[in-house]
C-alpha cells in the first residue's frame, strides 16, 4: 500500500490529461460515434483524477491555462466505452502498487461498456452512477467474487436492491471466481453471461433470478454436476459446459428451451449419459468432442436415435446426421414404432377382454343374455 | 471533422451555488436532461454536465459545475469560482435562512470570481406557491440594489429553468462583444473552442494512446 502522497504527482498526471482531452477529445468522441471504440485509461490516472477532485482547487491550473479539469470531468462524462486496464506489480520504477490504488467512476454517467483488465475491481468506486446506462460489462484477471465489483459500502442495501436495468452482457472470463454470488440477482436485465475460465464447481441458485438470461458459457471451470439444472436455469438457448468434468446430463435433460449445447471435454463415456437430451425440442447444435463416448459401437446413430424425428434436424459434433446415418435411424425408427404399435395392439386387445371377463361376471345371473355382446365385443 | 454535436465556438464555465437543499442539483439535471429528479442525493463533492446552446446565432457549450451545499464541502466549493462565467446563485422560496444566507454567497462570489462575472439569482421551488416564504418583490429589490438578474424558476414543472441559463449565457456574450470580457485574459471562463488537428482517419496521431481499438 502505497498512495502517491504528493499532490504535485496528481496535478502533473491530472494537468497532462486535462491539456491533451481538452485538444482531442471532442474530436475522439466525434469520431467514436460512427465508429465505437474503447478509451483506455490506467488507474493511475483515474486514481489521480478522483483524488484532483477532492482538492479545494481552482479547475485551471496556476501555470497553465490549458490544463483546465474540466476538459477531463467532461470527457469522462460523455464517454461512451472506457477501458481500465492495470498491471500487476510496481507502476514503472515506483513503490506505487498499481492495484492499490482507489479510483472513482462517479463522474462516468454516460458509459455504455466497461471494460477491466489487471485491475482489482474491490477498488472502483462510485459505479451506482452507472446502473442506468452501463449495457456490457468486461471484467478479466481482476476479482475474486462478483460481490466485489457490485457490492460496495457507499450503497445502501435498497441501492443494492435496485437493479441494472441496462445490462445485458457480462463477461467475467478469466478470473479467479469460485462461485455465482448473490450480487448478480441485480443484473435483472441480463441476457449473456460468460464465466468461463474460472474456478467454478457449480452455478450456485441465483441464476434463477435472472429471467432474461439466454446465453451461458461455464467453459474451463470444475463442474462435475448438472443435477437439479432445469430448476435453476430459465429460458437458456446457449449453454456451454465445455471443459469441465461433467459425468450425466440427465440435469438438464428438461431445460426445454435449449439450442446450443457444448459439452465438448468432459467425462461422459456412455450413450446413456448422453441421452437423456433427446427430449429437448429445440436442440440443434450439440458438440460432445472430447468424451469418452464417442469411441462407443455406433456413437453418431446412437445419439441422433434419441431425437427420433427431429434427428435430421441436429448437428451432432459439428457435423449434420449424413444419409446413411438417417436411412439407419429411419428404419430404426420404424421398427421401434411397429413395435411399439404391435404392443400397443396387444395391449389394448388385452384389455378389452379383460373389461368383458368383467362384464360377464357383474351379469351375471341377469335377465338379458352375456354372451350376444361379449361375442360382438371380440 | 467539424460536424455533429461538438460543433461549437465557446465553452462558457458556470457554476451553481447556494444552500443545501436549494435544488440546485435538480436545476442541473432539469436543464441539461429535461427531467425532473426526484430523490436527488446530496451532492458529495461536486457533479458536472454540460449542454450546447445557441446564442446569436454562436453554438455555446455550458460546463456546469454543481457545488455542494452543505458546509462541510465550502473549502472544495469555493476553489470552483475561480475561471466561472457566470454563476447561479440558487435559494429556496419557501424557506427563508436559505435566502437571508444569500449575501454571504455574494459575498464569495463576488471575491473570489473576476469581475466579469455574471452573477443569475434563482429562486426555485416557485410551483410551491402555498409555501411560499420569501415575496418575489423582496428578491427582486435585493437583486436590484446588487446588480443581479433574477427569476423565479421551478425545477420540478421546469418553469423559467432554460431561461434563467440561456439569459445568462446571452449577458457572457454581450460581454465578450462589447469588448469588456477579454478573451486573452486567464479565469474569465471563456474558452474560444480549441482548433482541432486533423486526425488522418484515426492513425497515430500525437497522444492517441487514449484511443483503444479492441
Amino acid at each position: 500500500m502505497a498512495p502517491i502522497e504528493k499532490e504535485e504527482e496528481i496535478h502533473a498526471i491530472v494537468d497532462d490529461l486535462s491539456v491533451r482531452l481538452g485538444q482531442l477529445g471532442d474530436g475522439w468522441l466525434t469520431a467514436s460515434e460512427k465508429a465505437p471504440k474503447y478509451f483506455e485509461f490506467t488507474p493511475i490516472e483515474l486514481y489521480a483524477f478522483t483524488e484532483r477532485l477532492k482538492l479545494a482547487e481552482p479547475t485551471i491550473s496556476e501555470t497553465n491555462t490549458s490544463a483546465d479539469l474540466s476538459n477531463t470531468v467532461d470527457f469522462l462524462s460523455r464517454v461512451k466505452n472506457l477501458k481500465i486496464r492495470g498491471s500487476r506489480g510496481y507502476v514503472r520504477s515506483s513503490n506505487i502498487v498499481c492495484n492499490s490504488l482507489s479510483l472513482s467512476l462517479h463522474h462516468c454517467k454516460n458509459l455504455l461498456s466497461l471494460w477491466v483488465a489487471d485491475f482489482d475491481v474491490s477498488r472502483i468506486e462510485g459505479i451506482s452512477h452507472l446502473r442506468k446506462s452501463l449495457r456490457r460489462l468486461v471484467i478479466h484477471y481482476s476479482m475474486s467474487r462478483i460481490r466485489d465489483f457490485f457490492v460496495k459500502e457507499e450503497l445502501s442495501v435498497a441501492d443494492f436492491e435496485d437493479s441494472w436495468e441496462s445490462l445485458e452482457e457480462a463477461d467475467f472470463s478469466f478470473n479467479h471466481l469460485e462461485e455465482i454470488d448473490d450480487s448478480i440477482r441485480s443484473l435483472k436485465a441480463l441476457v449473456r453471461l460468460n464465466v468461463s475460465q474460472n474456478r467454478l464447481t457449480s452455478i450456485g441458485s441465483t441464476l434463477q433470478h435472472l429471467p432474461r438470461l439466454s446465453y451461458l458459457d461455464l467453459s474451463k471451470n470444475n463442474i462435475a454436476s448438472v443435477s437439479g439444472w432445469s430448476q435453476l436455469l430459465g429460458q437458456i438457448s446457449v449453454l456451454k459446459i465445455a471443459n469441465n468434468s461433467i459425468k450425466s446430463l440427465e440435469g438438464i435433460a428438461k431445460l426445454y428451451s435449449l439450442e446450443v449445447l457444448d459439452a465438448s471435454d468432459n467425462q461422459l463415456d456412455t450413450i446413456e449419459s448422453v441421452i437423456f437430451i433427446g427430449n429437448l425440442p429445440c436442440l440443434e447444435v450439440l458438440n460432445l468432442k472430447g468424451n469418452k463416448v464417442r469411441k462407443v459401437v455406433e456413437y453418431r446413430t446412437r445419439i441422433l436415435e434419441a431425437f427420433e424425428e427431429r434427428a435430421g434436424l441436429v448437428t451432432l459434433d459439428g457435423q449434420p446426421g449424413d444419409a446413411h446415418e438417417k436411412d439407419t435411424i429411419a428404419v430404426r425408427l420404424a421398427l421401434k414404432k411397429a413395435k411399439e404399435e404391435k404392443e400397443m395392439v396387444d395391449r389394448e386387445r388385452k384389455e378389452k377382454i379383460e373389461r368383458s371377463v368383467r362384464y360377464i361376471s357383474n351379469c351375471e345371473g341377469s335377465d338379458t343374455s352375456p354372451y350376444g355382446s361379449f361375442r360382438n365385443n371380440l | 471533422m467539424s460536424a455533429g454535436p461538438y460543433n461549437y465556438s465557446y465553452i462558457f464555465k458556470y457554476i451553481i451555488i447556494g444552500d443545501m437543499g436549494v435544488g440546485k442539483s435538480c436545476l442541473l439535471h432539469q436543464f441539461t436532461e429535461k427531467k425532473f429528479m426526484a430523490d436527488c442525493p446530496h451532492t458529495i463533492g461536486v457533479e458536472f454536465g454540460t449542454r450546447i446552446i445557441e446564442v446569436s446565432g454562436q453554438k455555446i457549450k455550458l460546463q456546469i459545475w454543481d457545488t455542494a451545499g452543505q458546509e462541510r464541502f465550502r473549502a472544495v466549493t469555493r476553489s470552483y469560482y475561480r475561471g466561472a462565467a457566470g454563476a447561479l446563485m440558487v435559494y429556496d422560496v419557501t424557506r427563508r435562512s436559505t435566502y437571508n444566507h444569500l449575501s454571504s454567497w455574494l459575498t464569495d462570489a463576488r471575491n473570489l470570481t473576476n469581475p466579469n462575472t455574471v452573477i443569475f439569482l434563482i429562486g426555485n421551488k416557485s410551483d410551491l406557491e402555498a409555501q411560499r416564504d420569501v415575496p418575489y418583490e423582496e428578491a427582486k429589490a435585493f437583486a436590484d440594489e446588487n446588480g443581479l438578474t433574477f427569476l423565479e424558476c421551478s425545477a420540478k414543472t421546469g418553469e423559467n429553468v432554460e431561461d434563467a441559463f440561456l439569459e445568462t449565457a446571452r449577458k457572457i456574450y454581450q460581454n465578450i462583444q462589447d469588448g469588456s470580457l477579454d478573451l486573452n485574459a486567464a479565469d474569465t471562463g471563456v474558452q474560444p473552442k480549441q482548433v482541432v488537428r486533423p486526425t488522418t482517419g484515426g492513425s497515430a496521431a500525437p497522444g492517441e494512446r487514449k484511443e483503444c481499438n479492441c
